[in-house]
C-alpha cells in the first residue's frame, strides 16, 4: 500500500522533470491530455453471481514527448470509489522508445514500458514491464523485418507468489500491400520463471502435490496483424494463436485472441470502436489452482467498446463510452460480466 | 639574332623585372582574399544563425496562428514572436544583402588572383627554360616556387567549388531596360510569386491532412491506453500507440536525402522539394514517420511563402522603377 502523498509527489516530479526542460525545445513534441470523468462500473467485485455496481472519479494525465526517432510517454490515472475505497488506485504508466539506423538497411533501438499500480487502501501494489532491445532490417522499400529481444518481469510489493521474471524473442515481418494497408505476422516466444513452486499431478490419484522446481512457463504465439486508412478511417485488426506450456500442473493452455479496433474522424466527432474475442483452452483435466496473476492480467478477456467524442472547443472534448465484458474470473474457466459506461471531459494542450 | 629572339628578348627582361613585383601583389591579393574569407564565413554563421532562429520562430508561431481563440497569454506571447519574426526577417533581408555582396566581392578576388597565379606561373616557366643550364639548386626553388603556385590555384578552384547553395540569379532591372521591359519581369515575377503560394497551399493542405492522419493514431491510441490503464495490458493492441510507433521508416530520411536519419534543417540544408514531398505517398508511413513528414511540409510551407513573399516585394519595386522611368521619359525634352 503506498502513501497516496507520495505517489502524488511522484506524479508532480516526474512531470516538473520531463515537461519542465523540453517545453522550451521547438523540436520536441509534446502532447498533454487531461481527462476527467465519472464511471459506472456495473461489477466492480468482478464476481461470477451477484455483481454489485459502484461508481467511481476517473482522472488520468497522458504525456507524449516524441522527437524523431525517440519517444517518451508518461501517464498517470486515479480511480477514487466513494463507496469502495479497497478500490481506490493510483497509476503510473511510463514508456520510451527510440531506434537508430547504423546503415541503410539495418536500425537498432530499443523499446521499455512500465507500469506501476498503488492500492491506496489494500497491499495489492505491483510493478511490471519489459525491455525490449531490436534490430530492424529492412529487405526492399515495403518490407522490413524486425528481430526483438525481451526481458519482463512481474514484482508485487507484498507477495511473491505472483512474481515472475523471464526473457522472450520476437520475430515481426512489416509488409506493405498497398498504400495505407500493412500486413504484419509475428511470432514470439517467452519463457517466465515463477517465484512460486509448482504443481505435480499424482498419476495415481487425483490429487496435486507442491514440487520442489519453481514454476516455469514457456509461450509461444504467432499472429498476424492488418492496419488499414482510408480517408478518415483508421482500422486494424489482430489474430493471435498463444500456446502456453507449464511445468506446473494444471497451467497448460491454448488460446485464440482477435482483436479489432476503428477510429473514424467526421467534423468534430470521433467515432470509436474496440472489440477483443479470445478463446481459452486449457489442456489438463484440473483447473489451475490460481490464475497467472492476481490481476488476471493475462487471462482471457473479452469486450466490446464503443466510443463517441465531440470536439466542443479546439482543445476540450466530450468523450461517452460504454464497455461489455466477460472476462475470466481469478477462479480459471469462470467468467464474470460486467459493463462499464464513462462520461469524460477531455482537455489536450 | 633571329626573329624570334628579338622578340623575346624585351618579355624576358619584363619578367626578370616583374618578377619580384608580381609576389608582392600576389601577397597583398591573398592577404585581401583571406579577409574577405573571414567575413563571408561571419556573415554566413550569421545568416544561418539568424535563419536557424527564424525557423524556430515559424514552429512557435504557425501553431498559435492556426488556432481560432487564443487566451490572454497565448495572444501576448504571439504578439512577442510575431515582434522578433519581423525584426529576424529585416535582420536576415541586411545580412543576405551583405551576404551577396562579400561573396561576389570574394569573387573578384579569387578570380584576379587566378589570374596572378597564371601570369606567375608563366613567368616561372620561361624562367626555368632560361636557367635550364644554370645551377641545379636555383631550378629546384623555381620548380619549388611553381608546385606552390599551382597548389594555391588549385584551392582557389575549390573554393569556387565550395560556393554551393547560391542564390537563384535574381532577375534585375538593365540599365537599358524600358518601362516595359521592367514591367515583364515585374509580371513574371508575380507570375511565379503566385505559382509558389499556390505550391505553399498544396503543402499547407497535406499539412493538414497529415495532421488528421496523426489525430486518428492518437485517438485510436488513446482507445486503447483509457481502457487499459487501470486494468490489464494489451500490447497487441497498442500498435498505434505513439511509443510503440518506433516503426520502420526510412523512407521518409531517404525522402530527405539524409542518410544519418536526421532531417534537413532548413537553416543548413536544401529542402527537399515541394512536389517531391507532395507526390510521396505518405499513407504507406508509421505514426513516427508521419511527424517527420509534417516537419519536412512545414519547413516546405514556410520557405515557399517566404519566397512568394520576396518576390511579390521585389515585383511591386519593379513596378515603381518603370512607373519612375516612364515619368522620367515623358519629362524628358524629346
Amino acid at each position: 500500500m503506498m502513501n497516496p502523498v507520495k505517489s502524488i509527489a511522484l506524479s508532480l516530479l516526474l512531470l516538473c522533470a520531463i515537461s519542465g526542460p523540453l517545453s522550451g525545445q521547438a523540436n520536441w513534441r509534446l502532447a498533454h491530455r487531461v481527462q476527467l470523468g465519472y464511471e459506472q462500473d456495473s461489477n466492480i467485485a468482478e464476481s461470477v453471481e451477484g455483481a454489485v455496481q459502484a461508481e467511481n472519479l476517473r482522472l488520468l494525465y497522458d504525456l507524449q514527448v516524441r522527437r524523431r526517432s525517440l519517444s517518451f510517454s508518461y501517464r498517470a490515472g486515479a480511480q477514487v470509489y466513494p463507496d469502495f475505497s479497497s478500490e481506490n488506485k493510483l497509476t503510473h504508466e511510463i514508456g520510451a522508445a527510440f531506434s537508430r539506423p547504423v546503415s541503410a538497411r539495418v536500425e537498432l533501438g530499443a523499446q521499455l514500458w512500465s507500469r506501476f499500480k498503488f492500492f491506496l487502501e489494500t497491499e495489492q501494489d505491483l510493478i511490471c514491464g519489459f525491455l525490449q532491445p531490436f534490430l530492424r532490417y529492412r529487405m526492399d522499400t515495403a518490407t522490413w523485418l524486425e528481430l526483438g529481444l525481451r526481458q519482463e518481469a512481474l514484482d508485487y510489493a507484498n507477495s511473491d507468489y505472483f512474481d515472475y521474471a523471464g526473457p522472450g524473442l520476437t520475430l515481426q515481418l512489416y509488409r506493405r500491400i498497398i498504400s495505407g494497408w500493412t500486413l504484419s505476422p509475428s511470432i514470439a516466444w517467452q519463457r517466465n520463471v515463477f517465484q512460486r513452486a509448482s504443481y505435480g499431478y499424482a498419476s495415481s490419484g487425483s490429487y496435486l502435490f507442491l514440487q520442489p522446481d519453481r514454476q516455469e512457463d514457456e509461450q509461444v504465439a504467432a499472429g498476424l496483424h492488418s492496419e488499414w486508412v482510408w480517408r478518415s478511417l483508421l482500422m486494424t485488426c489482430q489474430y493471435k494463436f498463444e500456446s502456453n506450456h507449464s511445468n506446473s500442473y494444471g497451467y497448460d493452455y491454448r488460446r485464440h485472441v482477435l482483436t479489432a479496433l476503428f477510429v473514424q474522424g467526421w467534423r468534430e466527432w470521433f467515432f470509436r470502436g474496440y472489440f477483443s474475442w479470445q478463446k481459452k483452452t486449457y489442456s489438463d483435466a484440473i483447473r489451475p489452482f490460481l490464475p497467472v496473476q492476481l490481476d488476471t492480467e493475462q487471462e482471457e478477456n473479452n469486450l466490446v467498446a464503443l466510443d463517441v467524442s465531440r470536439n466542443l472547443y479546439e482543445r476540450l472534448a466530450v468523450v461517452g463510452r460504454i464497455a461489455w465484458y466477460q472476462n475470466e474470473s481469478p477462479w480459471a474457466d469462470l467468467y464474470y460480466r460486467k459493463r462499464l459506461l464513462q462520461a469524460l471531459l477531455e482537455w489536450r494542450f | 639574332m633571329t626573329f624570334w629572339l628579338k622578340c623575346a628578348l624585351p618579355f624576358l627582361l619584363g619578367c626578370a623585372v616583374t618578377a619580384p613585383a608580381q609576389s608582392v601583389v600576389i601577397d597583398r591579393m591573398e592577404q585581401a582574399l583571406a579577409q574577405q574569407q573571414q567575413r563571408n564565413q561571419e556573415i554566413e554563421s550569421a545568416w544561418q544563425r539568424l535563419q536557424a532562429q527564424s525557423d524556430s520562430l515559424s514552429r512557435l508561431i504557425t501553431p498559435l496562428k492556426a488556432q481560432s481563440s487564443l487566451t490572454f497569454f497565448e495572444r501576448r506571447r504571439l504578439t512577442a514572436w510575431l515582434a522578433d519574426a519581423q525584426q529576424i526577417a529585416a535582420r536576415l533581408e541586411q545580412t543576405a544583402a551583405s551576404r551577396k555582396q562579400t561573396r561576389r566581392l570574394q569573387d573578384v578576388l579569387s578570380r584576379r588572383l587566378d589570374s596572378l597565379y597564371t601570369a606567375a606561373l608563366d613567368s616561372i616557366s620561361l624562367e626555368l627554360k632560361k636557367s635550364a643550364a644554370g645551377p641545379p639548386g636555383e631550378q629546384k626553388r623555381l620548380l619549388e616556387q611553381m608546385a606552390l603556385w599551382q597548389a594555391k590555384r588549385l584551392s582557389l578552384q575549390s573554393l569556387a567549388t565550395l560556393e554551393i547553395n547560391p542564390d537563384p540569379s535574381p532577375l534585375l532591372v538593365e540599365s537599358d531596360d524600358l518601362p516595359e521591359d521592367i514591367e515583364r519581369k515585374a509580371d513574371y515575377l508575380r507570375d511565379r510569386s503566385d505559382q509558389l503560394r499556390s505550391q505553399a497551399g498544396r503543402v499547407g493542405d497535406r499539412v493538414r491532412q497529415v495532421q488528421k492522419e496523426i489525430a486518428l493514431r492518437g485517438r485510436m491510441a488513446d482507445l486503447v491506453s483509457d481502457m487499459r490503464v487501470f486494468d490489464s495490458r494489451d500490447e497487441t493492441a497498442r500498435a498505434g500507440s505513439p511509443v510503440d510507433a518506433v516503426q520502420p521508416g526510412r523512407d521518409l530520411e531517404t525522402l530527405g536525402g539524409n542518410k544519418a536519419g536526421h532531417y534537413p534543417s532548413t537553416a543548413y540544408s536544401l529542402q527537399p522539394p515541394a512536389e517531391l514531398l507532395l507526390n510521396y505517398d505518405f499513407r504507406n508511413l508509421p505514426a513516427y514517420s508521419l511527424d517527420g513528414y509534417q516537419e519536412l511540409l512545414e519547413g516546405e510551407e514556410q520557405r515557399l511563402k517566404r519566397q512568394a513573399d520576396s518576390l511579390a516585394v521585389l515585383a511591386q519595386e519593379f513596378d515603381q522603377q518603370a512607373q519612375q522611368l516612364r515619368s522620367t521619359l515623358i519629362k524628358q525634352p524629346q
